[in-house]
Order: structure tokens, then sequence, then C-alpha cells
């Protein structure tokens, strides 16, 4: 049996996670269990589990361990865990969701507070930077999300300083890169997926274009190095984004490969 | 260290060296083809006879004369492969013809030379002489002299099989005579010649003589190459075998001059006492070894076994192609063309990644902004049974003949394969496969239907007796190929085929199989070795006047060849030719005709390949019916060309798009680019400057020119001062729109006022051409004479200053994308060139001296955003004499597909890019252009006198040692090399020209010299201004 985990604390954060964590297991062909570390309010988190309809597994030890631990087994396909309503600043998703994402190797859900319960995931939005790494990273989510029905919505976004070096003729131009863009990041068969385009600010870009589609996840690949790399893209995400955020690890240390 | 150190082991390596296929053999004749000059040849004559019909090039080397071979080589081989003597010692290269040797060249002394050869040999006797070594001259042949140093009864004609006895003996006599052996009895004969006047004098021997000749074998192997060449045979592809490499008495063997190039494979079937040098494999067994090696390469051939390609780094491009994010970008490089056929360079076994593709110029589908290029049937594709995308691939495309070589490897087996787009036989392509260990799908056919063929109208498809058809597209026009194969089969796994195709594509059209079935009869039936000889033949002829030579860079050589290589392909000599922006290599920019066209591609064409250059106007000649309709429609004269055009010559530029950031926007281009219609004239004009195509000049092009400045008349409008404007319109600087008076857009409606007017004369009516030359007077042009500076259209100076080389981090750059619209339009930003362009097409109608600070202030405010932009100002910083940095945007320009540098390659080839390239040379470096005796102003085109020449220019080519091009003009073929402080020039037939400040010469044959200028010192970058 393939396992969503949930983790779940007392806060009201809690019932955005389980809110989340069915319509994701789904996604992943998986179960939802929500996972409690102990730490004097089991009452209200199988409380929570039960109103949800969600298994409760409770653990014991320190948050961030105990995530990180159960999450490795190998039952556990994808974790879900709660942004803790923190809207900005430097640490927008929380010290514990930070530290667990850095670490876990699966997919993981960060869950904006206030999220609200849907029945299935019916729009993704797969924002791609356009590197190889990240692509084959987010494209194993996509085609899950293909195999269960959902609309996949691609974007890139340029920064100003990355504008392509030539736009001879835009009109014959736009459609030419966005062609070769989808071939070469996520060539899918059968796919007559568009890639939607913008410039500017990254993490804004994706909030804003999450918005317009009306996205009901946005799946991130990333490379787990919070100091580095596009990790102040995925802080400003988690930060600024109102639907669930699922954080999809790269293999490490690779050489991005540009378009 | 002697010779013999050096021998190369008759090792496997070397066997395998010669388990391959060449395409010519270059061989010694005494001693190598035949034993000696009284043996009989039959089984040598039938061996070349088979080679010859089954296009094995073959050229004989010898000292003797003729007359002397023939006798022995009785065979009149009817080819394709030629038979080739190079006799004489150097001195006369024949062709053997079906009625008997037919000569080519012959090296023919002078008085003077014929008398101190006769000279040099008499003092050579005399110096032996007094050695007391008694010598003769036994022999005056042409041009050389033959003194016999054993001139005695027993060693009057010794066979080649005595050398060494015959080396042993006349080295006796030597050291008789205190004589160094054969070395020094050279260097005598040497410093006789010398003495006599011959300063290059050839000294030879074959042991019982000393030869002091005027040529040598040496000479016999480079016009052989050289031959080869022209026949579309690189070095690498020539076996040359002779029997005497190694060293004979201390001098090099005779055939140690046979390799003119490293490149080749050298053998040696003779004794060789000595070894041979490095780099010579020594085979031994005479004359009979050498055929069978003859023997060996026919089985080859008849076995179809696939010509290999000489990986000559200067004139390949090789791409193994492990990174399959660039699958489709490897597609557009590789692509081949015959100028109407063009095919993507895809995987024979096609990967998932990749879109192969095959398009037939000037055959479109779809209506309006929709309207592109039809895809037709593939027939470049093979199905194997273990088909895997993870096989390892290597491609190589050889530039100078033409030809696609594969190299595909699985953990099964191997495939090798060769893909031509015949360039001789436009529609008709060849592919010959050879294969072991991989199987091939059972009934797959030989073409398939292409990917997008749902969007392309219906496929139709159907055999014949032995052929099949495919048939993409509609009545509205179609493409018919015809397919046919011949296997090879030794077994289900080991393999070979030869696949003919043909196709036939026409607008407006449901073709049928028989209009495509002649053209795949006839190539049938000449087979596979006939039309690879052709194919490569018409390859290398294109190369002779193309070729541009970039001494210094070896990695820009191959880049510019690449570029001129896909200008050529995409060319053709048909009637009219429609080439798109990305030519026949892609489906971006649907195939769709710009001014890329007019301006970019087609000046290249007009020095290389005059008759591409008129089929190109042929094109815009073509749908003049239609500009003239489309300036009726809009309530004015002349003719109004779009600024995007496809089949019918109606305007097909879309109006909206989605941009960057995703939103919808107006597109105005073909509103208001219409420029487009002063730059179908200049090019028309360009043509005729170039080629004197006095036909062209009175009929359809001064039609042409003349339709335009009607335009122009009648767009221009008069204010209260009566001066002219033209506004609401678009300029080369797309950033900006619906400006008034563009400073490129009015100068040259200027420009194609006053040609038309010279044009005009006695034709139109007098009166419309003097209000044509008022108009061009009164038109603005935005010129200031205190600042020097054009501005670019009115209201330019008044925008925000933004200068993009100091921001931006890096250019090129997509400033509208970087900066927003909104406030790239309201800035002093631009794509491109614009003004600039006025210095690049007409700079004989602008102001003397403002060039440089045009280019000074308008550069650093160009955010070369479109790949037209380097190129253009490669040239002029060239012409500004700031060759550094002509030299950087020249080689950006030059790798914008080769290194994917737009990530659009993927679509195509940015063909505009490329002759921007050929134009940076040509115009920027070495400064040719046509002029006009008396100005630009009194130009007449269509003045068949000598009034237009062509001028010369040079400007240092930065860190380059120099650069090499040749040029047609006006029927003349002229060459120029541009070193860093000279520059010598050549025409035949002799022409005058303007050579710089030595004015007017007469230039010949005979290389004329002028300074080149230095290169100024280069404008300090500004910050964040770098490419």
């Amino acid at each position: 049996m393939s396992v969503l985990l949930a983790a779940i604390d007392a806060s009201p954060c809690a019932q955005a996670v389980l809110a989340a964590a069915r319509p994701l297991a789904d996604l992943f062909g998986a179960d939802p269990v929500a996972l409690h570390v102990r730490e004097g309010a089991e009452e209200r988190a199988q409380q929570l589990a039960d109103a949800a309809g969600v298994k409760l597994r409770l653990a014991s030890g320190s948050p961030v361990e105990t995530i990180i631990r159960e999450g490795a087994r190998e039952e556990v396909v994808a974790l879900a865990l709660g942004a803790r309503g923190v809207s900005g600043g430097p640490l927008p998703a929380g010290r514990t969701a930070l530290s667990v994402i850095a670490a876990v190797d699966k997919p993981l859900a960060v869950i904006p507070p206030g999220w609200r319960p849907i029945a299935r995931i019916a729009c993704v939005l797969v924002p791609l930077e356009g590197t190889l790494a990240g692509s084959q990273a987010a494209g194993a989510i996509v085609e899950l999300a293909r195999h269960h029905g959902a609309c996949v919505e691609v974007l890139h976004v340029h920064g100003r300083e990355q504008a392509p070096p030539f736009v001879d003729q835009a009109h014959h131009a736009h459609s030419a890169w966005e062609q070769e863009f989808l071939a070469r990041f996520l060539d899918l068969p059968g796919s007559a997926a568009a890639v939607r385009r913008r410039v500017g600010e990254v993490g804004e870009s994706i909030s804003a274009v999450a918005g317009e589609v009306g996205a009901d996840l946005v799946v991130l690949a990333w490379s787990q190095v919070l100091a580095g790399g596009h990790a102040p893209v995925v802080r400003e995400v988690l930060a600024a984004s109102a639907v669930p955020v699922l954080l999809v690890p790269v293999a490490p240390r690779r050489a991005p490969e540009p378009l | 260290m002697g010779a013999r150190d050096h021998e190369r082991p008759r090792s496997a390596a070397g066997r395998d060296l010669l388990a391959r296929r060449f395409e010519a053999i270059i061989f010694d004749w005494d001693g190598t083809a035949v034993p000696d000059r009284r043996a009989d040849a039959k089984t040598l004559c039938e061996l070349v006879a088979q080679a010859s019909a089954i296009g094995i090039h073959l050229a004989v080397v010898t000292g003797t004369h003729v007359a002397n071979v023939t006798a022995q080589l009785q065979v009149r081989p009817s080819g394709p492969g030629e038979l080739m003597l190079a006799v004489n010692r150097g001195s006369e290269l024949f062709r053997m013809t079906p009625t008997g040797p037919e000569l080519v060249a012959r090296r023919v002394a002078s008085a003077a030379e014929d008398a101190a050869l006769t000279h040099a040999a008499q003092e050579t006797v005399r110096r032996l002489g007094a050695r007391g070594l008694g010598a003769q001259v036994v022999a005056e042949r042409l041009n050389r002299r033959k003194i016999d140093l054993i001139p005695l009864p027993e060693w009057s004609d010794p066979p080649k099989a005595r050398i060494a006895q015959l080396l042993e003996a006349v080295e006796r006599r030597l050291a008789a005579a205190g004589i160094d052996g054969l070395q020094e009895a050279a260097a005598i004969a040497l410093e006789a010649a010398a003495a006599a006047g011959l300063s290059d004098a050839r000294v030879t021997s074959d042991a019982k003589h000393v030869e002091i000749g005027l040529t040598d074998k040496s000479d016999s192997a480079r016009a052989l190459m050289r031959w080869l060449w022209q026949e579309g045979v690189a070095p690498g592809q020539v076996l040359v075998a002779g029997d005497e490499w190694g060293k004979l008495g201390g001098l090099p063997g005779s055939d140690s001059l046979l390799l003119a190039s490293e490149r080749s494979v050298a053998v040696s079937v003779g004794a060789e006492p000595a070894g041979v040098p490095a780099g010579v494999l020594h085979l031994g067994g005479g004359p009979a070894r050498f055929e069978a090696l003859l023997a060996e390469q026919i089985e080859l051939r008849r076995q179809g076994e696939p010509p290999l390609v000489d990986p000559d780094p200067q004139w390949t491009l090789t791409l193994e192609d492990a990174r399959t994010l660039l699958a489709r970008v490897t597609e557009s490089l590789l692509c081949i063309s015959d100028g109407c056929l063009g095919t993507r360079g895809s995987t024979i076994v096609p990967r998932s990644q990749e879109r192969p593709g095959v398009r037939c110029s000037g055959v479109y589908r779809g209506k309006g902004p929709k309207t592109h290029l039809l895809s037709a049937p593939l027939w470049n594709t093979l199905a194997i049974a273990q088909q895997e995308d993870g096989a390892d691939v290597v491609r190589t495309l050889d530039l100078h003949s033409g030809l696609l070589a594969q190299e595909l490897r699985t953990a099964h087996g191997q495939l090798r394969a060769v893909l031509m787009s015949l360039r001789d036989r436009p529609g008709s392509t060849l592919l010959r496969v050879r294969a072991r260990g991989l199987e091939r799908v059972g009934g797959a056919a030989a073409l398939q239907a292409p990917a997008d063929h749902e969007q392309e109208g219906q496929i139709a498809a159907g055999a014949l007796r032995d052929c099949e058809w495919m048939r993409s597209g509609d009545a509205n026009g179609s493409v018919i190929a015809l397919a046919a194969e011949r296997v090879y089969g030794c077994s289900e796994r080991e393999w070979g085929l030869d696949r003919n195709a043909a196709y036939v594509g026409r607008q407006g059209e449901l073709l049928t199989p028989r209009h495509a079935r002649r053209a795949l009869t006839r190539a049938r039936s000449l087979g596979f070795e006939a039309l690879l000889d052709g194919h490569r033949r018409a390859w290398a002829a294109l190369w002779e006047d193309a070729d541009v030579r970039v001494i210094g860079d070896p990695e820009l050589q191959l880049a510019v060849r690449f570029a001129l290589f896909h200008l050529l392909a995409v060319a053709s000599a048909e009637r009219e030719s429609a080439i798109g922006a990305r030519g026949l290599s892609g489906a971006a920019y649907s195939g769709h005709v710009f001014w890329d066209t007019d301006v970019f591609v087609l000046p290249f064409l007009a020095a290389a390949w005059p008759r591409a250059a008129r089929a190109v106007l042929g094109y815009r000649v073509a749908r003049l019916p239609a500009a003239l309709r489309a300036a009726r429609a809009l309530h004015r004269a002349g003719a109004r060309f779009p600024w995007e055009s496809a089949a019918g010559g109606e305007d097909v530029t879309p109006t909206s798009a989605r941009a960057a950031d995703g939103r919808e926007v107006a597109i105005r281009t073909g509103a208001q680019e219409e420029h487009i219609v002063a730059d179908v004239a200049w090019a028309a004009a360009h043509y005729i400057d170039w080629s004197a195509d006095w036909r062209f000049a009175t009929g359809a092009g001064r039609e042409l020119i003349v339709a335009c400045a009607r335009w122009w008349a009648s767009r221009i409008e008069r204010d209260a001062d009566g001066r002219g404007h033209i506004s609401g319109v678009i300029g080369p600087d797309e950033y900006h729109e619906t400006v008034a008076d563009n400073a490129y857009t009015n100068v040259m409606a200027r420009w194609n006022l006053r040609r038309g007017a010279q044009l005009a004369a006695g034709e139109v009516d007098r009166e419309e051409a003097r209000s044509w030359l008022e108009s061009a007077e009164a038109l603005v042009d935005g010129y200031d004479a205190e600042s020097g500076l054009y501005e670019q259209f009115a209201g330019f100076f008044a925008l925000e200053g933004l200068v993009i080389a100091e921001l931006a981090a890096s250019r090129p750059i997509a400033a509208d994308v970087m900066l927003g619209a909104e406030r790239t339009r309201g800035a002093q930003v631009l794509k491109q060139a614009d003004v600039l362009m006025l210095h690049y097409l007409v700079p004989d109608q602008t102001v003397p001296g403002s060039l440089q600070p045009n280019l000074a202030f308008y550069e650093p405010r160009t955010a070369h955003g479109s790949t037209l932009s380097p190129g253009v100002h490669a040239a002029l910083f060239a012409r500004a004499r700031e060759s550094e940095a002509a030299l950087e945007l020249l080689r950006l320009t030059a790798h914008i597909d080769l290194q994917d540098i737009g990530q659009m390659t993927a679509g195509g080839l940015h063909l505009a890019a490329m002759g921007a390239v050929w134009r940076t040379i040509s115009y920027g470096f070495a400064g040719l252009q046509a002029v006009r005796r008396g100005g630009a102003r009194r130009s007449a085109a269509g003045d068949r006198s000598a009034g237009t020449l062509l001028s010369l220019d040079p400007v240092a080519p930065g860190e380059l040692e120099a650069i090499e091009l040749g040029v047609r003009f006006r029927g003349a073929r002229v060459h120029v090399r541009v070193g860093q402080e000279r520059t010598s020039v050549r025409c035949d037939p002799p022409r005058r020209m303007l050579l710089g400040e030595r004015g007017e010469v007469l230039v010949g044959t005979r290389a004329v010299e002028l300074p080149t200028a230095p290169a100024a010192q280069r404008r300090p970058a500004g910050p964040g201004g770098g490419r």
C-alpha cells in the first residue's frame, strides 16, 4: 500500500493539510495517512483526522526528525505538511517545514493555511525553469497528473536579465520558442500542452498564474539546497502561493543545462 | 635511426585502412601498375574499365610520355569514374576519353627555360666528367633533360626488379669518381641548374639517371588533387599507390612526391629496400598487389559500400548526438537541400525527440497568416527491429560534397548511411545504407507520412509496379514523392540498400505519380555511383565560386563555410526561388519570405551564383501583380510588396500574437513595415549591378524597380514647406511602431525614386520621372550636420536616453522582453540596425563620413535582439576599421545556429544571419561593392557599359592572418586576398577595378597588390556592454 503522509500538529494549519491530503493521495494513487508527533495535543489531532476521514499515525521524538524518519519509510510516496501561516519574511514556510523539505528526498506538498477541501486535483501548474534535471523531476508528477485526468499548465518565467537573446519576429519566434521549450523539457507523447510565459519576478509570476488558471497544485522541482539554486524562488512561492506547492527534489549537484 | 625504422608494420590496422572505400586512386605506372613497359596489361585494363564503370576515379602518374602509357593501358573507360594520365613527370595532364587521351594541361617551357635546361644538363655532364665519371645526356624530354650515370650496355634498360643491383652498380661508379652517391650527383645537377638560371629546378633520380626538369611528380599530384577536388573528392578519400616511397641512394623515392595531402592513404607495392617513410603502408607484392587492391575496391562498391566522408575539420560538421536536448537543433544544422527540396538531418532511424521533415520550396498550405510550407513525405527514415532511442549516432555533414553520413551503433549492431539531396537533380534524393546486426522491419515502406500529416491535408499513398508513391496536400498545393529501393542482401542482419526518391511539388495542383515518374526512372537508370558523382561535382562547382578562406581561425573557418553551405543549399537556379527566413530547414516562420532574402541572402548569391540570385528575384517578379493589386487596394500607385510573402504574393503577416509576457499584442509589421518595397527594388538593382544581366535590367528588373518607385511617389506627403514625409511606418528597428520619417525608409525610398527615374528614361513619362526626382529631393532624412547623426525617426532623440549596452548584463538581448514593450517604445533602444542599415546597403546615399558618428551613437543603443543585427554591425565595424569589434560580432553571427544562441535553431536555420556572415567578409573587410563612375546619382541600372566597377577597399581582418574570397562580377571571376598589410586581387578576364587610393586599375590574372588599411584602435566598451 502506498501512503501519502500528511504531517499535522494542532495548529489551524492542520485542517488545511488534511483537506489537501486526500486529493493529493489520489494523485499519487496512495492512501492518506496523518502523522502527528506527540506534543500533548494528540486528542486534537485525532479529532481533526477523524473529521477529515484520514487515518492517524502517532509518533514520538523531535518533530523534524520524526517526520523525516517516518517519511523515509518505503510505503511513503509523498508527504504533505503545513506552511504554518507565516506569510512573508525570511522563513515564510516555518522552521519545521523548511527543515523537513530540505531533508526529504520524496515529493513534499506544502499546504497554505486556510486551504479548503477539494474533491480532486483538477489543474496542476508546472513552472519549468528550463533545466533537464528540473524538468525530469517535474515530468514524473506531470505524468501522474495526466494519468489522473488533471489539466496540466506549463509556465516559464523570464527573469528580466534572462530575456532571450533574439526575438526576430515576435509572432513567429514566440511560438517556435515555446514549441521547442516544451519538446526539450516536457516532451509528453500525445500532449498538446502549451507553455505560458511571463516576464518578471519568478515567485510572483508563479503565484499570479496559479490564480489565473485556477491551479489546485503548483509543482516545483528544486535542488533542496535552501542556501542557493533557485531556493529564493521556492521561498517566494511558498510565501505567496494560495494553493499547495508540491516540491519535487532533483538529483543534487547536477549541472544545469541551459535551453 | 634508419629509414627502415620508420616503416609501418604490415599490421591489422594497415589492412583495416584499406578495407574501406576510396573515391579515387592515384598510382604510379612503372613498377606499381605494370612490371615494366613491355608487360601485358590486359588484366589491369579490365580492372580499370570496371573501376571506372563503378565510379572510381583513377589517375596514372608517370615520368614517361602519354604514348608509352596508352600503349599498355588500352582502355577507354566510359565513366562515371574518370581516368586521368599525369605524364611527362608533371608537365602534362590528359583525360582519357572514348576517342583517346585529351590534353587538359601542359606546362610549356619558354625558350629561355628550354635553353637553360639543355645548358644545365651539359654542365652537369661536364662537372661529373671533371670528377672522372662518364655520363651522357641521353634524352631531351618535355621540360626536362635526362643524364645517364651508367651508360653501359649491360645497364641499358634495367627492369624495375633489378633496382637494388642497379643502385649498387651506380654507386660503385660514383664512388670510383669520388662522388658521394646519388645525393651528391643530384646536388651537382641542382647547382648546374641554378647556374643556368633555373632557380626552381626539379632534380630527380631513378638510380640510372639524374633528371633536371621544370616539373616533377609533385606537380602531377597537386594537379590531380585539384582535379579531384573539383570532382567533389576530398584528399582523405584518395588512395595513392607507388612502389618507390623509400629513399634511393639517399634521395627521396620518386613516389614520395605523389602525396599531395597527408589526409590521403599512401601504400607501396614495391620492394622498398630502404623501407618506406612514416605514414606509408608497405604492402609489397608489386603490380599484382596493386591489381588486387583495385579489385577489392571494385568489389566493395558492388557490395553497396557507402562512400566515406573525409573528416576534414574545416569542411565537415560532425555531431555526436549524446545530448538529446539538442536533437532538433542537430536536425536543422544537418539539413540537406538541393534548392527545391529540403530534408532535415534527422537520424535515419528517427528518435522520439526528433522532428524529421521534408519541404518543397514554394509549395504552401493554408491561407493568410496561417499559410505555411507544406510538409512532404519522408524519404530519409528506416525502420529497424532493434529501434532504440539510446543508440549512439554520429552524423557528419560534408559541406564540400553536400553529403550527410550517419553511423548508428546499438548493442545489436551498426548501420552506416549516406544521404544526398541531389544538387544536379533538384527534387531527387539518394540514400545508401549498409547494416550489420540490425534487422530491417519487414515490409517497411520507403516513404513515410510527415509527423504533422494530420494538418497537411489528405495523405495518399500507393504502390506501382516498381516503386511506391505518397502525396501530401490537396488541389490547393501538393507534393508527390516516388521511391524505389534496391536491396543488397547477405542475410537478414547483414544487408544494404539504395533508395532513390523523386519529388515534385506544385502550388494549386493535385499531383499524381506520373509527375515524378520520369525523374525517378532516370535516376534509377543511372545508378548510385553516377548520381553520387554528378551530385558532388555539382557541389564542388558551386564552391569554386563561393568559398571563403579564413586563415588563422579554424573554428571561424568552419562556421563561415557552414553558413555558405546552407546559403548554397537553399538556392536554386530554377525560374523562381522562394527562400523563406529559415529556408527548408524547419517549420518555424512557416516558410514565409521576408526582406531577409532580398537584402541578406541575395548579395551572396549575386556574387557566388548569379543564376540563383536571378531566381530569387524571379519569385518577386512573379508576385509583382499581387503587389500592384495591394497598392491599388490602398489607393496608391505602384507595387506594395508584403512584409511576409508566400505562394501568391499577398501579405501573410499575422496581425496578432502572444508576447513573451503572455499578453496578446497587435502585430503591425504587415501594415507598416513597408521599407520592404524599397528592399525588393534594392535587391533587383544590386543583382543588375553585379551581374550585368542586361535582359533583366531592361525587362523584369526595370519593371520591378519602377513599380516600387511609383509606390513611394504616391506614398510621400508634402508639408506646407514642400518637404516630403512618410508617416505611419515601422523601420528595421521594430521596437518603435507607427513612426514618421524613419530615416531608413525615407532614404531607401529616395534611392528607389532616383534609381527608378534613371531606369525609366525613355520608358516612363518624362514628367513622371522628373516628379520622382523632385520627390526624392524633398524627402527629409533626419540628418543633422552638426552632430553628424541621422535621427532614426521624427522624435527619436526626445525619447528616454537609455543605453542598452550599459543597462544589460550582456547583449544580444531581447530588450522589449527585458524592459517591457512599453518602456522600450519610449526609449532610445533599438532591436537592430536602422539608420545604420543605410550605411550597410546604400552607403553612397548617406552623407560622407557619417558612418562613424552614427555607429558610435546607435550601436550602444542597439540590443541586437534580432539575429540580423550582429552581422550588420560586424560589417560596419569593419568598414569603420574597428576590426576587433567586427570580428567579435562576426564570430557571434557565424555561431548563431551552430551554438543555438537564439534557442530557435530547432525550428530552422537563420539564413539572413548567414548572408550577413558573407557580407561582413566581402563588404566589411574586403570593402567589395559595385560603384559607378560619376557617383550614384548618375547611376543607371541596365548600364552595360563599363560604368559599373567593382571597388575594393580592404581593412585588416583583426587577428586573422588573412581572408580570401572569390566573387563573380559582371561575368568575371575575381579573387581577393586581404592580408594584414597587403591585399592582392586577380580578375579573369581582366576588368578595370577601383582599388582604394590607387584608383582605377586594370586587374588581370596576374595579382595586383594594394595596401590593406590598418585597423583602428578599438573604442573602450561601456560597462555591461559585453556581448
